[in-house]
C-alpha cells in the first residue's frame, strides 16, 4: 500500500465573519487511514470537510490534497462525499436509485458530455457493491433511510475515489440501520483500500471502522491511533470534558 | 393558423421542460416574476417601436441576472429577490402602458394570448429562441438534474453550480418571453407548472416525469388552440384550462385507484381472518 499523504492541513485557521470556527489546525491524513472526527456541535467538524472540498477558503494556513495545493487542485473526481443532508432530499423528487447513482459520475469536466452505457454499467456495479442492485429501478423516496444511505454511498463510490468523506452519515437512522451501515462501510474500506474521513457526533458510532481518532473543538484537542492501548480512554475523557464544558 | 400550431408545439415542449426544474427546485414564483417583467418589456417595445418579443426577451434576461445577484445578497430569504423583481416588473409595465395610451388595445392579446397575432417575424423569433433553449437545456441536462436533486453534492463534485444556475434562469426568462405571445403573460407560468404537477402524480423516474410533462404540454397546446380557433376564445385560457382538466382527471383516477387498492387489501385481510378463524 502507498502511504503518501492525501490531506495535509498546516496551521489552518477559518472563521465565519468574526466567529472563529477552526483555529490553527494541523492534520495529516495518509493513504489507507480511516479517520474519525468527533466533537460537540459547532466544533468545526463539517467545516473541516468543506475546507477539504474547496467550498470554503482558509483564513490562514495551507491545505494540500494529494500533494497539490488546494487552490490548484482540480481533480475532485478523486474525492467521494456523502453529505449530512443527503437523506433529507425532497421526498417528492421523482428519481430512481439508478439515476441518483449515475449522477455521481458528473464532475466539472463532464459538462456537455451525454451519459452513456458505460456510465450505466458503472452505476449498476456500484449499486451491486452496496447490495442495492435489485432496487435500481425503484423510486428513491420509496426506500428506507438505511437503504437510501447505501444508495448515497454508491453515488460517492461510483467514480472509484481515493478519498471518501462522510459527514454524520448515520444521522436519523435507527441503531440497527446504523450497525448495518458501518458493517458495509468497514467491508468497502477493506476491499477498496479507501482512505476515509468520517465526521460524527459520537465516538462509539464510528469506533468500529476507524484507525485513528481526532477530537475537535475549534482546536485539535487530541488525536490518537485506535490501536494504541489506553489511547481511546484518553479520547473518551477528552470528549467527556468537551461535552460537559 | 399553421404557424400558431407550430408555436403552440414549441411552447408545449419548452415550457414544461424548464418548468420541471423550476418546480423541483421550489422556484415556481420565478416564472410569475419573469412573466410580469416580460410584460414591461412588451410595453417598452410598443412604446419605442422595437419588436415586443425581442424587447421582452431583453427585459427578462436582464431581470434574471438581477434576480440571481439579489439572491446572493438575500441568502436566507432568497425568495425575496423574486418578489422584488415581480413588483418592479409590474410597476414598470403599468407606467409604460399608461405612458403609451395609444397601444392599450393590444394589451389583452399579450395578457391572455392570441393565435391571430403569431404570424410573420413572430414565428421565426419564437422558433429560433425556442431551438436555442431546447439545445442548451439538452447540453446541461444532467448538471441541472444533479443541482436540482442535491446542490451540495453537485458543488462537491466540481459542477459549476453558480454558472449553471444563472444560465438556467436566463433560459427560463427566454422561454417565458417567447411563449407569452400565444399563451399570454398572465398564463405562461401555468404552462410551466401544471403539466409538471400532473406528471409528478404519475412518474416513476426523473426522465419519466420529463416525458410525461412534455406530452401533456404539447397535447394541451394543440387541443387548446383547436378550441380557441373554433370557439373564438383566448388561446392561453383554452390551453391552460385543458391542462387543468387533465390534472384534475389524473388526481381523480389516482384517488379512485388508491381506494380500490385499500378495498382490495381490506378484502384480503377479511379473508385471511376468516381462514384463521376456521
Amino acid at each position: 500500500m502507498n502511504f503518501k499523504t492525501l490531506v495535509d492541513f498546516k496551521d489552518v485557521t477559518f472563521s465565519y465573519g468574526c466567529h472563529p470556527v477552526l483555529d490553527n489546525i494541523s492534520l495529516r491524513v495518509r493513504a489507507g487511514e480511516s479517520i474519525g472526527v468527533t466533537g460537540p456541535n459547532g466544533s468545526g467538524k463539517s467545516t473541516l470537510l468543506k475546507l477539504i472540498l474547496g467550498q470554503l477558503k482558509p483564513y490562514r494556513g495551507e491545505i494540500s490534497l494529494f500533494g497539490i495545493d488546494l487552490n490548484k487542485f482540480r481533480d475532485l473526481g478523486r474525492i467521494g462525499y456523502v453529505s449530512q443532508k443527503a437523506t433529507l432530499f425532497n421526498a417528492g423528487f421523482p428519481t430512481t436509485v439508478e439515476e441518483v447513482v449515475t449522477a455521481g459520475l458528473i464532475t466539472g469536466h463532464s459538462i456537455f458530455r451525454p451519459q452513456n452505457r458505460e456510465d450505466r454499467c458503472l452505476a449498476l456495479k456500484a449499486l451491486d457493491e452496496v447490495g442495492m442492485g435489485e432496487h435500481r429501478s425503484r423510486l428513491l423516496s420509496s426506500l428506507s433511510g438505511g437503504q437510501q444511505q447505501r444508495v448515497f454511498i454508491a453515488r460517492a463510490l461510483v467514480r472509484a475515489p481515493d478519498l471518501l468523506l462522510l459527514d454524520e452519515p448515520t444521522n436519523g437512522l435507527d441503531q440497527n440501520a446504523q450497525n448495518q451501515f458501518y458493517d458495509l462501510l468497514k467491508r468497502l474500506i477493506f476491499e477498496k483500500g479507501l482512505t476515509t474521513i468520517i465526521v460524527s457526533h459520537e465516538l462509539n458510532e464510528v469506533s468500529s471502522v476507524i484507525t485513528r481518532q481526532v477530537c475537535l473543538d475549534r482546536r485539535l484537542c487530541c488525536t490518537c491511533s485506535c490501536h494504541d492501548a489506553g489511547q481511546p480512554d484518553l479520547l473518551l475523557e477528552c470528549q467527556r470534558r468537551l461535552w460537559t464544558a | 393558423m399553421n404557424k400558431a400550431f407550430l408555436i403552440g408545439i414549441i411552447a408545449g415542449v419548452i415550457c414544461p421542460l424548464t418548468g420541471l426544474f423550476v418546480v423541483l427546485r421550489r422556484m415556481s414564483l420565478i416564472a410569475d416574476a419573469l412573466s410580469h417583467i416580460s410584460l414591461a418589456g412588451v410595453a417598452a417595445g410598443l412604446l419605442t417601436g422595437t419588436h415586443p418579443v425581442l424587447a421582452a426577451s431583453v427585459f427578462s434576461v436582464a431581470s434574471a441576472i438581477i434576480i440571481e445577484k439579489l439572491r446572493e445578497k438575500y441568502k436566507t430569504y432568497s425568495e425575496l429577490s423574486i418578489a422584488i423583481m415581480l413588483s418592479a416588473g409590474l410597476a414598470v409595465a403599468a407606467i409604460l402602458f399608461s405612458a403609451g395610451r395609444g397601444f392599450n388595445t393590444n394589451v389583452f392579446s399579450y395578457l391572455f394570448g392570441s393565435i391571430v397575432t403569431t404570424g410573420g417575424s413572430d414565428f421565426w423569433i419564437v422558433a429560433g429562441i425556442g431551438a436555442v433553449v431546447l439545445a442548451f437545456i439538452f447540453l446541461i441536462f444532467k448538471e441541472l438534474y444533479y443541482i436540482s436533486f442535491d446542490e451540495e453534492a453537485a458543488r462537491a463534485s466540481g459542477v459549476a453550480v453558480s454558472a449553471i444556475n444563472i444560465s438556467f434562469t436566463i433560459l427560463t426568462s427566454l422561454t417565458i418571453a417567447v411563449t407569452m405571445r400565444i399563451i399570454g403573460v398572465l398564463l405562461v407560468s401555468s404552462l410551466m407548472i401544471i403539466p409538471v404537477a400532473t406528471a409528478l402524480q404519475m412518474a416513476r423516474s426523473f426522465k419519466g416525469a420529463l416525458y410525461i410533462s412534455i406530452l401533456i404540454g404539447v397535447f394541451s397546446a394543440i387541443s387548446g388552440l383547436f378550441v380557441s380557433f373554433y370557439l373564438n376564445l383566448a388561446a392561453g385560457g383554452a390551453i391552460i384550462m385543458i391542462a387543468v382538466i387533465l390534472l384534475l382527471g389524473v388526481l381523480f383516477f389516482k384517488s379512485l385507484y388508491a381506494r380500490q387498492v385499500v378495498h382490495h387489501n381490506d378484502g384480503d385481510n377479511i379473508r385471511y381472518e376468516q381462514d384463521a378463524a376456521l
